[in-house]
């Protein structure tokens, strides 16, 4: 019976504490408040009262993107020089303070190392584009045929989130664009959910006219960046 | 006999009082949406994730804000997918700690400041550091890293177990 008494002691614990096995700092004991002796008659020297930094171990390794694409990291560190990773598989380790320098690896050491952390990386969104009539919030007819996609994205992933962001071309104002733009994301948004999309798992934005699909001057007609962008994830 | 009725009745004691607690917790941690700054996407493993001092499974699909620290077990894994695009991960036996996230979805400016304290972590940095460089900041013990668009690992050793 003392058993099951411990069983059931154990039970109880994982049950209250689903996640008590990580170490909790709060409920380590308190160093004590009484006073301790000091020993006036003998001042330390100020070496021996601060302890040398631990030795620390972290390392930093900059992955190639699936695109090709480098990119970079910058490495700050007390006591050292700033390190730019730029190139694949560049890395640095860092022992403490003034101790950071540059190491290469390779795909398998990278991956044997941090393998882990990299499989759990979330897959990338999926992107979709919608195009407008200009100056409406209208999709023209071969953007239709595309929604059936979104849809079709959509139902493949297991928990999805749908975010809808609008673009406009270049000609008006900032303010006008902002607000075709999110009246645009708007306009999608609505359709989908017409068509059976779960209204909370949409969010919306409006880029105006900062990100154009076909970068042009001030003014001009673009009608490839007159778009809303859907992006499932 | 009657000790064995004793023991039934006390897991369902224990059990109710567990799903109570669960309860409980729940809508006052993560009930709100409105401060989120991404979604658990990945979840292998013990994990966990830390917010006010309440501690709860780092499930599929848990919302993830600024202060709350992600906590994995020896076999766990955690990926999360912030609003900007940017994708974090942490491998096994890993404290991460995200710091800060601003992000305006119009303009795309924002920062993003997180600290590993142990462990391992990926990053997939987003449109924060597409619109500003070095706006995504990974802090370790001993450095930091101005994220500049990339992707990259690191890992901080725990020197409580070395």
């Amino acid at each position: 019976m003392r058993l099951i008494k411990a069983l059931n002691l154990i039970a109880a614990l994982l049950l209250l504490g689903a996640c008590a096995q990580w170490t909790d700092r709060s409920s380590e004991p308190l160093p004590s408040s009484r006073p301790q002796p000091v020993a006036v008659s003998q001042p330390i020297e100020p070496e021996a009262v601060l302890p040398a930094p631990a030795p620390r171990n972290e390392s930093v390794v900059l992955l190639p993107k699936p695109n090709g694409d480098i990119g970079g990291v910058v490495v700050h560190s007390e006591g050292s020089e700033p390190l730019l990773l730029n190139t694949a598989y560049a890395g640095a380790r860092i022992g403490g303070p003034g101790q950071l320098q540059a190491v290469s690896y390779d795909a398998e050491t990278a991956k044997e190392e941090f393998g882990e952390a990299i499989e759990s990386l979330p897959s990338r969104p999926a992107t979709f584009m919608l195009y407008f009539l200009e100056g409406k919030d209208e999709l023209t007819p071969e953007s239709e045929g595309e929604v059936a996609r979104v849809f079709a994205e959509i139902n493949s992933r297991p928990d999805p989130e749908i975010w809808i962001i609008g673009h406009t071309d270049a000609v008006g104002t900032m303010q006008y664009n902002d607000q075709l733009s999110l009246q645009r994301a708007e306009r999608v948004r609505q359709e989908l959910i017409s068509r059976g999309l779960s209204a909370s798992i949409v969010e919306v934005a409006g880029r105006g006219k900062r990100e154009p699909l076909i970068p042009t001057s001030e003014d001009t007609r673009e009608p490839m960046s007159r778009r809303v962008e859907i992006r499932v994830r | 006999m009657g000790k064995l009725l004793t023991f039934q009745r006390d897991i369902l004691v224990f059990g109710f009082l567990g799903i109570l607690c669960a309860m409980l917790a729940m809508p006052r941690a993560f009930g709100s949406d409105e401060a989120a700054a991404g979604r658990v996407e990945v979840a292998k493993g013990e994990g966990c994730s830390e917010r006010a001092g309440k501690r709860l499974p780092a499930a599929v699909g848990t919302p993830v804000q600024a202060q709350d620290v992600v906590m994995t077990g020896a076999d766990g894994s955690v990926g999360i997918t912030f609003h900007d695009n940017s994708l974090l991960s942490a491998g096994p036996n890993s404290e991460l700690v995200i710091d800060k996230f601003v992000f305006d979805s119009t303009t795309h400016k924002g920062e993003f400041d997180t600290s590993l304290r142990k462990g391992t972590l990926a990053v997939v940095s987003g449109k924060i550091v597409k619109q500003s460089p070095e706006a995504m900041r990974v802090r370790t013990p001993a450095a930091i890293m101005g994220v500049r668009g990339t992707e990259f690992v690191v890992k901080v050793d725990d020197p409580a177990t070395n």
